[in-house]
């Protein structure tokens, strides 16, 4: 245990030097403030190109609908009233038949007229300056259904039914799996909660790769690992090295979407970001299988961290392989092909709607892929939570192995200058000095 | 205090690099270990300092194995360096930091050392003069109003010299004002006038009673501190002890003479051999002491005008080629 201790000493002031060099860095600064300003600008832009627009200020747009019934139907201005959300403040008054009403720019006149066994509705605004055709086309819209709705009552109907008899329709087509699983979540649901937690695992793993590779390389580019080791051993020196990279890559990604929340908060007061609203929820969160509570975002978070700790280990070990600067990009790959490999077999498996019990727990067990899967397979409650322990638990030694891997490996190597030396030669290492010490 | 080194030994494969090599510093002072490249010097320190493992031997600081951690060591490496895009006083602070030393007392012995060193200019940019004098406030402070240049920011280590960054490492080795300084070839590279200013460094180093290992290959730079000696040859020691005692054991062979004659006749005549001759200025290597005088005597006798006549042990250089092999020995 004192031998850990002393092995550690220094890893506090390894992250924090290692933390403040990454901030103050000009070209992180420059990449951050880039991402922050992409990321405050997200909402508003996407919105722009998807045909939102920008509201000026003026809520709601229609200040006054006047209808003008011209039919021996039963209906007046009260009927159009709570209809339609986008119509609440607007104001709803009757016109006198036989003459239009003096519209001002954010009125409307709807005149509702009998021709030939049909009904029409005409929608006409004074000027196009302040109302859209979205404004037309709704208000058409709620005349319509509350048309329908009179006729209905005509025959007998009661409001509540007439409006339902008037309400829209949907329909879905399901499958047969989907209706085997009605217990559970529909595939969707699953498909869409293991690609946003993948893509979030794959984000931050990946932007990390390259900025943990260089850090641990730079002592031995710079020639000054001898001087560090005197006062600092390798696995305190990897460690706080890694961690910091960590921290940093993961504190950028918290400021982005921070950034796209302030963003969404901000532009929801001058423009409809409902179609933002709209592709979240297709995401499906608010399901009611998935349990979402404090518990989950635990869950959510350790798998997380366990999940960068295990990448960015990886990403480490390839990075003691190297000399200098040069074999950054090459030593970049391993880890960037095992992060893309089970984030692809991660969303092979969601495609498959699970592909049965046994691989949803190899998936939830199996190191690299758990780190995707177990904690969705938990969500969506194909695994229960002793499972997710137990894969936790997995997960929890294969980064403590693969930090000692990676410490030795690195404090082998320190000192050694040439060209970069692959995982093969490393294993080679590794049992070279395992049988060493034993015979010794 | 003492250190002792005791049977260390390093094999790659199957090429021994250290050769079971020992020895001792009982008391402060510097000791040098010197050798051909690849003799073996850097692996005994790294050894020493528990970078490489060893594959037999101990190394005791105070009856206790060495341990870096605990033993307040300052070592100036062979190979240097720095971050090149960090600030130089991020490092100089990390470094003490790494050492125990805390942040403020890190600044002033960044300052003390800054000044010692000559390398204001690069560390407190803003507080150094025109003509190169400094002017720190009470507190260290900037200088103000109008006397105030344009702010200026500290250099980062890719832009200084190679002397200069040998500076601050050098600075980095001595921060945590250690008990035990291992210097590898700490003057290779420096110009005369920063080898002079290490070299009242390391002489006020040893006044305060460190313990100083030295490596270099510059053996009037050795000779000028060292006590002790461990020369090391293929990676085993082919000569070993007090420098004082190793030269004693050869002898005073060394004759430098200037007369005012040709005086070839009578060198030949006493059995010396000339090693150089300029200008009536002779070099001369003699068996020993009573040689020497015979010459001296025939000298005399003969009414030769002698300006120096200088008889001595020869030098560390000499001792070196002799014992390592001339034809193997490259000098930098």
């Amino acid at each position: 245990m004192k031998q850990n201790d002393s092995a550690l000493r220094g890893t506090k002031k390894v992250f924090v030097f290692t933390f403040v060099q990454f901030a103050k860095n000009k070209a992180n600064l420059i990449t951050l403030i880039f991402l922050l300003i992409l990321s405050l600008a997200s909402v508003p832009v996407m919105t722009l190109l998807s045909g939102g627009e920008i509201d000026m200020g003026e809520q709601p747009g229609v200040d006054a609908v006047y209808l003008q019934n011209q039919t021996e139907l039963p209906l007046a201005a009260d009927d159009l009233a709570g209809r339609d959300p986008y119509f609440e403040n607007t104001k709803f008054l009757d016109a006198a038949e036989g003459s239009r009403p003096t519209l001002q720019d954010d009125q409307l006149l709807i005149t509702v007229s009998e021709q030939e066994n049909s009904y029409q509705v005409e929608v006409t605004r004074a000027t196009d300056l302040v109302l859209t055709e979205n404004d037309l086309s709704r208000a058409e819209d709620l005349a319509a259904a509350a048309v329908r709705s009179s006729q209905l009552k005509g025959f007998g109907l009661s409001e509540e039914q007439a409006k339902t008899a008037v309400g829209p329709l949907q329909t879905s087509v399901g499958s047969i799996s989907d209706y085997r699983q009605d217990q559970g979540p529909s595939w969707e649901v699953q498909y869409g909660v293991q690609l946003f937690y993948s893509i979030v695992v794959i984000i931050v793993s990946i932007f990390s790769v390259t900025y943990i590779i260089r850090t641990v390389v730079e002592e031995k580019a710079s020639k000054l690992v001898e001087l560090l080791m005197v006062s600092v051993k390798p696995l305190a020196l990897i460690v706080g090295k890694i961690l910091a990279a960590m921290a940093y890559v993961f504190g950028t990604f918290v400021l982005l979407l921070l950034g796209f929340g302030v963003s969404y908060f901000v532009s929801g007061f001058f423009m409809d970001v409902s179609d933002f609203g709209s592709a979240i929820s297709g995401v499906d969160l608010s399901s009611g299988f998935l349990n979402l509570g404090v518990d989950t975002v635990l869950v959510v978070l350790i798998s997380l961290i366990l999940g960068y700790l295990t990448f960015s280990i990886i990403a480490g070990l390839s990075g003691t392989g190297c000399s200098s600067t040069d074999d950054i990009q090459s030593a970049a790959t391993l880890s960037t092909l095992l992060i893309m490999a089970g984030y692809m077999a991660s969303i092979f498996i969601s495609t498959m709607g699970g592909g049965g019990a046994g691989i949803t727990v190899f998936s939830s067990l199996c190191p690299i892929l758990s780190v995707f899967c177990a904690p969705v397979n938990y969500m969506t409650g194909a695994i229960p939570f002793w499972m997710l322990l137990v894969s936790w638990l997995i997960q929890a030694a294969v980064v403590a192995l693969l930090a000692l891997f990676c410490a030795k490996i690195y404090s082998s190597l320190l000192l050694y200058r040439g060209s970069r030396v692959k995982l093969g030669q490393m294993l080679s290492m590794a049992k070279h000095a395992s049988s060493k010490k034993e015979v010794g | 205090m003492s250190l002792i080194v005791s049977d260390l030994s390093k094999k790659y494969g199957e090429k021994t690099v250290v050769n079971h090599i020992s020895f001792s510093m009982p008391k402060p002072g510097v000791y040098a270990l010197l050798g051909t490249n690849g003799a073996g010097k850097t692996t005994t320190i790294r050894m020493m300092l528990g970078m490489l493992s060893k594959d037999t031997g101990s190394v005791q600081w105070n009856g206790r194995p060495l341990d870096t951690a605990t033993c307040n060591v300052g070592y100036l490496a062979e190979e240097r360096g720095l971050y090149p895009k960090y600030g130089l006083m991020d490092q100089l602070i990390y470094f003490a930091g790494l050492r125990g030393v805390s942040k403020h007392e890190a600044k002033t012995r960044i300052k003390y050392w800054a000044h010692r060193l000559q390398v204001e200019e690069y560390l407190y940019p803003d507080q150094v003069q025109e003509d190169g004098s400094t002017q720190l406030g009470a507190r260290g402070g900037l200088l103000s109003g109008a006397k105030r240049k344009k702010a200026q920011k500290p250099k980062l280590a890719d832009q200084l010299s190679k002397g200069n960054q040998q500076k601050i490492q050098f600075m980095t080795a001595l921060i945590s004002n250690p008990d035990l300084i291992i210097l590898d070839e700490p003057m290779s590279g420096l110009d005369p006038v920063n080898t002079d200013l290490f070299k009242d460094i390391i002489r006020e180093e040893i006044a305060k009673g460190k313990y100083l290992i030295m490596s270099s290959h510059q053996m009037a730079t050795v000779e000028e501190f060292c006590t002790d000696i461990t020369i090391l040859d293929r990676a085993n020691a082919v000569l070993q002890g007090n420098l004082n005692e190793i030269k004693k054991g050869y002898g005073r062979v060394n004759l430098s003479l200037k007369v005012e004659q040709d005086i070839a006749p009578y060198i030949q005549a006493a059995g010396a051999t000339v090693l150089s001759e300029k200008e009536y200025e002779y070099q001369l290597k003699v068996t020993g002491e009573e040689q020497a005088n015979r010459l001296l005597g025939s000298l005399i006798e003969n009414k030769i005008t002698i300006i120096t006549f200088d008889l001595r042990e020869p030098s560390l250089h000499e001792i070196f080629v002799e014992t390592v092999g001339g034809e193997r020995h490259e000098t930098e």
